[in-house]
Protein backbone atom coordinates (compact mmCIF):
# COMPACT_ATOMS: atom_id res chain seq x y z
CA UNK A 1 0.00 0.00 0.00
CA UNK A 2 2.35 2.50 0.62
CA UNK A 3 5.43 0.56 -0.91
CA UNK A 4 8.16 1.68 1.62
CA UNK A 5 8.86 -0.96 4.66
CA UNK A 6 10.17 1.85 6.62
CA UNK A 7 7.16 3.99 6.11
CA UNK A 8 4.63 0.76 6.68
CA UNK A 9 5.41 0.19 10.04
CA UNK A 10 5.70 4.01 11.44
CA UNK A 11 2.14 3.61 9.98
CA UNK A 12 1.72 0.44 12.18
CA UNK A 13 2.21 2.19 14.66
CA UNK A 14 -0.07 4.72 13.89
CA UNK A 15 -2.94 2.63 13.29
CA UNK A 16 -2.76 1.02 16.84
CA UNK A 17 -2.53 4.48 18.18
CA UNK A 18 -5.77 5.55 16.86
CA UNK A 19 -7.33 1.91 17.33
CA UNK A 20 -6.64 2.91 20.91
CA UNK A 21 -8.26 6.39 20.46
CA UNK A 22 -11.47 5.00 18.61
CA UNK A 23 -11.77 1.93 20.78
CA UNK A 24 -14.64 3.61 22.19
CA UNK A 25 -16.05 3.83 18.42
CA UNK A 26 -15.86 0.03 18.12
CA UNK A 27 -19.55 -1.39 18.70
CA UNK A 28 -19.25 -4.77 17.83
CA UNK A 29 -21.53 -4.38 14.70
CA UNK A 30 -18.82 -6.04 12.81
CA UNK A 31 -15.98 -8.55 13.68
CA UNK A 32 -12.97 -7.13 15.72
CA UNK A 33 -10.74 -7.48 12.93
CA UNK A 34 -12.91 -6.19 10.04
CA UNK A 35 -13.15 -3.19 12.24
CA UNK A 36 -9.23 -2.94 12.53
CA UNK A 37 -8.65 -3.54 8.88
CA UNK A 38 -11.13 -0.87 8.00
CA UNK A 39 -9.10 1.32 10.20
CA UNK A 40 -5.94 0.54 9.05
CA UNK A 41 -6.62 1.30 4.98
CA UNK A 42 -8.40 4.07 6.30
CA UNK A 43 -5.19 5.34 7.98
CA UNK A 44 -3.33 4.70 5.19
CA UNK A 45 -5.41 5.94 2.70
CA UNK A 46 -5.29 9.37 5.06
CA UNK A 47 -1.47 9.62 5.26
CA UNK A 48 -1.44 8.71 1.46
CA UNK A 49 -3.66 12.21 0.56
CA UNK A 50 -1.46 13.99 3.18
CA UNK A 51 1.59 13.08 1.13
CA UNK A 52 0.21 13.62 -2.20
CA UNK A 53 -1.20 16.98 -1.28
CA UNK A 54 2.66 18.01 -0.04
CA UNK A 55 4.32 15.71 -2.91
CA UNK A 56 1.58 17.75 -5.51
CA UNK A 57 3.58 20.81 -4.64
CA UNK A 58 6.68 19.88 -6.53
CA UNK A 59 5.81 17.21 -9.12
CA UNK A 60 3.03 16.00 -11.07
CA UNK A 61 0.70 13.29 -9.73
CA UNK A 62 0.52 10.48 -11.95
CA UNK A 63 -2.75 9.34 -10.14
CA UNK A 64 -5.08 10.73 -12.70
CA UNK A 65 -3.17 9.45 -15.56
CA UNK A 66 -5.60 7.44 -17.96
CA UNK A 67 -4.27 4.74 -19.94
CA UNK A 68 -1.29 1.96 -19.35
CA UNK A 69 -0.04 4.45 -22.68
CA UNK A 70 0.59 7.18 -19.99
CA UNK A 71 2.58 5.76 -17.43
CA UNK A 72 5.63 4.47 -17.59
CA UNK A 73 4.55 1.81 -14.99
CA UNK A 74 6.75 -1.05 -14.01
CA UNK A 75 8.77 -0.57 -17.67
CA UNK A 76 10.00 2.66 -16.82
CA UNK A 77 10.64 1.63 -13.20
CA UNK A 78 14.44 0.56 -12.11
CA UNK A 79 14.30 -3.36 -12.22
CA UNK A 80 17.45 -4.99 -9.73
CA UNK A 81 19.56 -7.24 -11.45
CA UNK A 82 18.44 -10.39 -12.69
CA UNK A 83 15.80 -11.80 -14.10
CA UNK A 84 12.20 -11.77 -13.04
CA UNK A 85 10.68 -9.60 -10.41
CA UNK A 86 8.45 -11.50 -7.71
CA UNK A 87 5.31 -11.09 -7.30
CA UNK A 88 5.87 -8.73 -3.98
CA UNK A 89 8.55 -6.70 -5.70
CA UNK A 90 6.36 -6.24 -8.66
CA UNK A 91 3.68 -4.66 -7.04
CA UNK A 92 5.98 -2.22 -5.50
CA UNK A 93 6.57 -0.98 -8.39
CA UNK A 94 3.23 -0.43 -9.89
CA UNK A 95 1.73 2.98 -9.81
CA UNK A 96 -0.03 4.52 -6.76
CA UNK A 97 -3.39 4.30 -7.76
CA UNK A 98 -3.01 0.85 -9.25
CA UNK A 99 -0.91 -0.45 -6.81
CA UNK A 100 -3.96 0.59 -4.25
CA UNK A 101 -7.23 -0.63 -5.93
CA UNK A 102 -4.48 -3.98 -6.57
CA UNK A 103 -3.78 -4.61 -2.77
CA UNK A 104 -6.84 -4.19 -1.69
CA UNK A 105 -8.53 -6.16 -3.88
CA UNK A 106 -6.51 -9.29 -5.14
CA UNK A 107 -4.40 -8.96 -1.94
CA UNK A 108 -6.74 -7.98 0.72
CA UNK A 109 -10.20 -9.46 -0.99
CA UNK A 110 -12.03 -5.98 -0.78
CA UNK A 111 -14.84 -6.01 -3.16
CA UNK A 112 -15.17 -2.66 -5.74
CA UNK A 113 -17.77 -1.02 -3.91
CA UNK A 114 -16.09 -0.98 -0.90
CA UNK A 115 -12.71 0.00 -2.48
CA UNK A 116 -14.50 2.74 -4.38
CA UNK A 117 -16.07 3.93 -1.04
CA UNK A 118 -12.73 4.09 0.42
CA UNK A 119 -11.27 5.96 -2.09
CA UNK A 120 -13.86 8.07 -3.31
CA UNK A 121 -14.04 7.18 -6.84
CA UNK A 122 -16.20 4.76 -9.00
CA UNK A 123 -16.28 1.43 -9.11
CA UNK A 124 -16.02 1.42 -12.89
CA UNK A 125 -12.75 3.40 -11.96
CA UNK A 126 -11.70 0.93 -9.32
CA UNK A 127 -12.16 -1.88 -11.94
CA UNK A 128 -10.46 -0.03 -14.64
CA UNK A 129 -7.42 0.27 -12.02
CA UNK A 130 -6.98 -3.36 -11.11
CA UNK A 131 -7.31 -4.94 -14.63
CA UNK A 132 -4.57 -2.14 -15.41
CA UNK A 133 -2.64 -3.30 -12.75
CA UNK A 134 -3.00 -7.09 -13.73
CA UNK A 135 -1.96 -5.79 -16.94
CA UNK A 136 1.32 -3.74 -15.62
CA UNK A 137 2.92 -7.02 -13.31
CA UNK A 138 2.13 -9.30 -15.90
CA UNK A 139 4.58 -7.64 -18.20
CA UNK A 140 6.37 -7.24 -15.06
CA UNK A 141 6.86 -10.45 -14.29
CA UNK A 142 7.13 -11.82 -17.48
CA UNK A 143 10.38 -9.77 -18.52
CA UNK B 1 -24.54 -17.46 -35.62
CA UNK B 2 -22.61 -14.63 -34.38
CA UNK B 3 -19.15 -13.75 -35.83
CA UNK B 4 -16.23 -14.88 -33.78
CA UNK B 5 -14.66 -12.62 -31.56
CA UNK B 6 -10.98 -10.71 -32.14
CA UNK B 7 -8.06 -10.37 -30.08
CA UNK B 8 -8.79 -6.88 -29.25
CA UNK B 9 -12.74 -7.46 -28.12
CA UNK B 10 -11.04 -10.23 -26.17
CA UNK B 11 -9.01 -7.77 -24.43
CA UNK B 12 -11.66 -5.32 -23.73
CA UNK B 13 -14.02 -7.71 -21.86
CA UNK B 14 -11.25 -9.48 -20.08
CA UNK B 15 -11.26 -7.61 -17.13
CA UNK B 16 -15.49 -7.78 -16.87
CA UNK B 17 -14.50 -11.84 -17.89
CA UNK B 18 -12.37 -12.23 -14.62
CA UNK B 19 -15.00 -10.20 -12.66
CA UNK B 20 -17.83 -12.43 -13.75
CA UNK B 21 -19.15 -9.53 -14.49
CA UNK B 22 -20.66 -10.52 -18.14
CA UNK B 23 -23.59 -11.84 -19.77
CA UNK B 24 -23.52 -15.61 -20.85
CA UNK B 25 -23.40 -14.57 -24.89
CA UNK B 26 -20.38 -12.78 -24.44
CA UNK B 27 -18.72 -15.15 -21.88
CA UNK B 28 -19.34 -18.00 -24.44
CA UNK B 29 -17.89 -16.16 -27.14
CA UNK B 30 -14.53 -15.31 -25.26
CA UNK B 31 -14.56 -18.95 -23.75
CA UNK B 32 -14.58 -19.94 -27.77
CA UNK B 33 -12.24 -17.16 -28.75
CA UNK B 34 -9.61 -18.52 -25.88
CA UNK B 35 -10.03 -21.89 -26.91
CA UNK B 36 -8.44 -21.20 -30.70
CA UNK B 37 -6.15 -18.68 -29.31
CA UNK B 38 -2.92 -19.21 -27.94
CA UNK B 39 -1.85 -15.60 -27.03
CA UNK B 40 -5.56 -15.00 -25.62
CA UNK B 41 -5.47 -18.05 -23.54
CA UNK B 42 -2.36 -17.31 -22.28
CA UNK B 43 -2.84 -13.74 -21.29
CA UNK B 44 -5.85 -15.11 -19.23
CA UNK B 45 -4.36 -18.35 -17.87
CA UNK B 46 -1.70 -15.39 -16.54
CA UNK B 47 -4.13 -13.33 -14.82
CA UNK B 48 -5.61 -15.90 -13.10
CA UNK B 49 -2.68 -16.95 -12.14
CA UNK B 50 -1.64 -13.87 -11.26
CA UNK B 51 -4.89 -12.90 -9.06
CA UNK B 52 -4.63 -16.35 -7.53
CA UNK B 53 -0.85 -15.97 -6.36
CA UNK B 54 -2.25 -12.14 -5.10
CA UNK B 55 -4.46 -13.62 -2.64
CA UNK B 56 -2.23 -16.19 -1.21
CA UNK B 57 0.87 -13.51 -0.71
CA UNK B 58 2.53 -14.08 3.12
CA UNK B 59 1.52 -11.65 5.94
CA UNK B 60 4.63 -9.17 6.35
CA UNK B 61 5.97 -9.19 9.57
CA UNK B 62 7.67 -6.22 11.14
CA UNK B 63 11.65 -5.72 10.76
CA UNK B 64 11.71 -4.33 14.23
CA UNK B 65 9.40 -4.08 17.52
CA UNK B 66 6.58 -1.84 16.94
CA UNK B 67 5.45 -1.94 20.39
CA UNK B 68 7.54 0.32 22.50
CA UNK B 69 6.66 3.28 20.27
CA UNK B 70 2.95 2.43 20.52
CA UNK B 71 2.75 2.11 24.24
CA UNK B 72 4.77 5.29 24.59
CA UNK B 73 1.99 7.07 22.79
CA UNK B 74 -1.01 5.80 24.26
CA UNK B 75 0.65 5.27 27.81
CA UNK B 76 -2.05 7.30 30.16
CA UNK B 77 0.12 10.14 32.02
CA UNK B 78 0.30 10.18 35.33
CA UNK B 79 -1.42 13.72 36.01
CA UNK B 80 -5.10 13.65 35.29
CA UNK B 81 -5.49 16.60 32.76
CA UNK B 82 -8.27 18.98 32.88
CA UNK B 83 -9.64 19.42 29.56
CA UNK B 84 -10.09 15.47 27.49
CA UNK B 85 -10.00 16.62 23.79
CA UNK B 86 -7.73 14.58 22.33
CA UNK B 87 -9.42 11.72 21.28
CA UNK B 88 -11.62 14.19 19.65
CA UNK B 89 -8.48 16.17 17.94
CA UNK B 90 -7.97 12.59 16.61
CA UNK B 91 -11.42 12.84 14.32
CA UNK B 92 -12.15 14.56 11.22
CA UNK B 93 -9.58 14.76 8.28
CA UNK B 94 -5.71 16.15 8.33
CA UNK B 95 -7.24 19.25 7.30
CA UNK B 96 -9.16 19.97 10.16
CA UNK B 97 -7.02 18.22 12.37
CA UNK B 98 -4.37 20.84 11.91
CA UNK B 99 -6.41 23.58 11.75
CA UNK B 100 -7.37 22.88 15.57
CA UNK B 101 -4.37 21.74 16.17
CA UNK B 102 -3.40 25.59 15.49
CA UNK B 103 -5.93 27.00 17.60
CA UNK B 104 -4.54 24.47 20.68
CA UNK B 105 -1.26 25.85 19.92
CA UNK B 106 -2.80 29.64 20.14
CA UNK B 107 -4.92 28.66 22.63
CA UNK B 108 -2.07 26.99 25.19
CA UNK B 109 0.10 30.05 24.02
CA UNK B 110 -2.33 32.39 25.11
CA UNK B 111 -3.05 30.61 28.43
CA UNK B 112 0.96 30.79 29.36
CA UNK B 113 0.89 34.51 28.45
CA UNK B 114 -2.50 34.81 30.80
CA UNK B 115 -0.19 32.98 33.86
CA UNK B 116 2.55 35.51 33.54
CA UNK B 117 0.57 38.51 33.17
CA UNK B 118 -1.18 37.67 36.59
CA UNK B 119 1.34 36.77 38.22
CA UNK B 120 3.47 40.04 37.21
CA UNK B 121 0.02 41.67 38.23
CA UNK B 122 0.08 40.17 41.42
CA UNK B 123 3.58 40.95 42.32
CA UNK B 124 3.04 44.59 41.82
CA UNK B 125 0.28 44.75 43.25
CA UNK B 126 0.09 42.70 46.59
CA UNK B 127 2.32 44.78 48.11
CA UNK B 128 -0.44 47.05 48.80
CA UNK B 129 -2.87 44.56 49.84
CA UNK B 130 -3.06 43.96 53.36
CA UNK B 131 -1.92 40.43 54.73
CA UNK B 132 -5.26 39.59 56.32
CA UNK B 133 -6.61 39.48 52.83
CA UNK B 134 -3.94 37.09 51.48
CA UNK B 135 -4.73 34.67 54.57
CA UNK B 136 -8.36 35.05 53.29
CA UNK B 137 -7.48 33.80 49.77
CA UNK B 138 -5.76 31.09 51.28
CA UNK B 139 -8.02 29.70 53.20
CA UNK B 140 -11.14 29.90 51.44
CA UNK B 141 -12.45 26.42 50.05
CA UNK B 142 -11.87 25.88 46.32
CA UNK B 143 -14.47 23.75 44.66
CA UNK B 144 -11.98 22.56 41.80
CA UNK B 145 -9.07 21.94 44.51
CA UNK B 146 -11.77 19.19 45.94
CA UNK B 147 -12.97 17.98 43.02
CA UNK B 148 -10.18 17.78 40.82
CA UNK B 149 -7.66 15.11 41.68
CA UNK B 150 -4.87 16.67 40.61
CA UNK B 151 -0.90 16.18 42.29
CA UNK B 152 -1.99 19.50 44.17
CA UNK B 153 -4.28 17.51 46.54
CA UNK B 154 -1.62 15.77 47.90
CA UNK B 155 -2.17 14.55 51.25
CA UNK B 156 -0.16 16.52 53.85
CA UNK B 157 1.54 15.48 56.55
CA UNK B 158 1.58 16.89 60.15
CA UNK B 159 5.25 17.03 61.28
CA UNK B 160 5.72 18.71 57.98
CA UNK B 161 2.88 21.27 58.91
CA UNK B 162 4.28 21.87 61.73
CA UNK B 163 7.33 22.41 60.88
CA UNK B 164 6.97 24.61 58.12
CA UNK B 165 4.27 27.09 59.06
CA UNK B 166 5.38 30.52 58.97
CA UNK B 167 5.57 31.98 62.48
CA UNK B 168 3.15 35.36 61.77
CA UNK B 169 0.23 33.84 60.31
CA UNK B 170 -2.88 33.75 62.68
CA UNK B 171 -3.87 30.21 63.83
CA UNK B 172 -7.55 29.98 62.17
CA UNK B 173 -5.62 30.20 58.59
CA UNK B 174 -2.13 28.87 59.76
CA UNK B 175 -3.31 25.06 58.79
CA UNK B 176 -4.74 25.81 55.17
CA UNK B 177 -2.04 27.98 54.39
CA UNK B 178 0.96 25.04 55.52
CA UNK B 179 -0.96 22.38 53.74
CA UNK B 180 -0.81 24.11 50.60
CA UNK B 181 3.17 25.17 51.24
CA UNK B 182 3.50 21.46 52.06
CA UNK B 183 1.77 19.73 49.64
CA UNK B 184 3.90 22.31 46.71
CA UNK B 185 6.92 19.73 46.30
CA UNK B 186 4.84 16.58 45.61
CA UNK B 187 3.37 18.08 43.50
CA UNK B 188 5.81 19.63 41.82
CA UNK B 189 7.60 15.87 41.83
CA UNK B 190 5.02 14.78 40.44
CA UNK B 191 4.35 17.39 37.44
CA UNK B 192 8.39 17.33 36.65
CA UNK B 193 8.47 13.19 36.45
CA UNK B 194 5.45 13.47 33.81
CA UNK B 195 7.59 16.43 31.87
CA UNK B 196 10.49 14.55 31.65
CA UNK B 197 8.64 11.44 30.60
CA UNK B 198 6.69 12.82 27.73
CA UNK B 199 9.80 14.71 26.75
CA UNK B 200 11.57 11.66 26.34
CA UNK B 201 8.68 10.42 24.32
CA UNK B 202 8.55 14.08 22.58
CA UNK B 203 12.29 13.70 21.65
CA UNK B 204 12.11 10.51 20.53
CA UNK B 205 9.26 11.36 18.10
CA UNK B 206 10.58 14.28 16.67
CA UNK B 207 11.92 13.05 13.53
CA UNK B 208 8.76 12.03 12.56
CA UNK B 209 6.82 15.54 13.09
CA UNK B 210 6.42 18.44 10.83
CA UNK B 211 9.54 20.42 12.14
CA UNK B 212 6.96 23.76 12.21
CA UNK B 213 4.86 21.75 13.96
CA UNK B 214 7.72 21.21 16.49
CA UNK B 215 8.93 24.92 16.24
CA UNK B 216 5.62 25.99 17.35
CA UNK B 217 5.51 23.66 20.25
CA UNK B 218 9.15 24.84 21.26
CA UNK B 219 8.05 28.17 21.82
CA UNK B 220 4.71 27.91 23.22
CA UNK B 221 6.89 25.38 25.78
CA UNK B 222 9.02 28.51 26.20
CA UNK B 223 6.35 30.53 27.05
CA UNK B 224 5.10 28.35 29.68
CA UNK B 225 8.46 27.63 31.14
CA UNK B 226 8.75 31.27 31.42
CA UNK B 227 6.10 31.60 33.31
CA UNK B 228 6.36 28.86 35.92
CA UNK B 229 9.98 30.84 36.52
CA UNK B 230 8.44 33.61 37.05
CA UNK B 231 6.04 31.87 39.65
CA UNK B 232 8.39 30.12 41.21
CA UNK B 233 10.80 33.53 41.34
CA UNK B 234 7.47 34.94 43.31
CA UNK B 235 6.69 32.33 45.39
CA UNK B 236 9.88 32.25 47.05
CA UNK B 237 9.14 35.56 48.03
CA UNK B 238 5.64 34.62 48.80
CA UNK B 239 5.57 31.08 49.94
CA UNK B 240 2.67 31.02 51.12
CA UNK B 241 0.80 32.81 47.97
CA UNK B 242 -2.16 30.77 47.08
CA UNK B 243 -2.66 32.25 44.20
CA UNK B 244 1.10 31.89 42.91
CA UNK B 245 0.61 27.85 43.97
CA UNK B 246 -2.02 27.84 41.71
CA UNK B 247 -0.69 29.94 38.79
CA UNK B 248 2.62 27.49 39.07
CA UNK B 249 0.45 24.67 38.94
CA UNK B 250 -1.51 25.58 36.16
CA UNK B 251 1.34 26.51 34.28
CA UNK B 252 3.04 22.90 34.86
CA UNK B 253 -0.38 21.50 34.01
CA UNK B 254 -0.57 23.57 30.70
CA UNK B 255 3.04 22.07 29.62
CA UNK B 256 1.94 18.95 30.15
CA UNK B 257 -0.90 19.13 28.50
CA UNK B 258 0.97 20.64 25.12
CA UNK B 259 3.39 17.80 25.76
CA UNK B 260 0.96 15.41 25.85
CA UNK B 261 -0.48 16.74 22.52
CA UNK B 262 2.66 17.04 20.83
CA UNK B 263 3.58 13.14 22.05
CA UNK B 264 0.04 12.03 20.49
CA UNK B 265 0.59 13.93 17.13
CA UNK B 266 0.18 12.08 13.70
CA UNK B 267 3.17 11.11 12.17
CA UNK B 268 4.52 13.26 8.83
CA UNK B 269 6.57 12.40 5.98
Amino acid sequence: MVNDRERAEELTQDVFVRAWDKLHLFRGESSFSTWLHRLTVNVVLNARKSEGRQRSRFEENDEDAGGMDALPGVVGMPLPPGDLLDLEDAITRLPPGARRVFVLHDVEGYKHEEIADMLGVTSGATKAQLHRARLLLREALNR
Amino acid sequence: MTTPMTCDQFADHLADYLEGDMDATTRVAMETHASSCAECVALLADLRKLTLNASSLPALSPSRDLWAGIAARIETPVVELKSAGTAERQNGNAERRTNRTSRVWIGLAAAGLVAITATVTHELTKRSVATPAIQTVAAAPKPEATAAPRPTAAAPTSDSASSESPSSAPSTSSASTTRLASSKPSAEQTYTAEISRLRTVLARRRPQLDSSTVAVVEHNLQVIDDAIAQCRRALQRDPASRFLMESLNDALDTKVQLLRTAATLPSTT
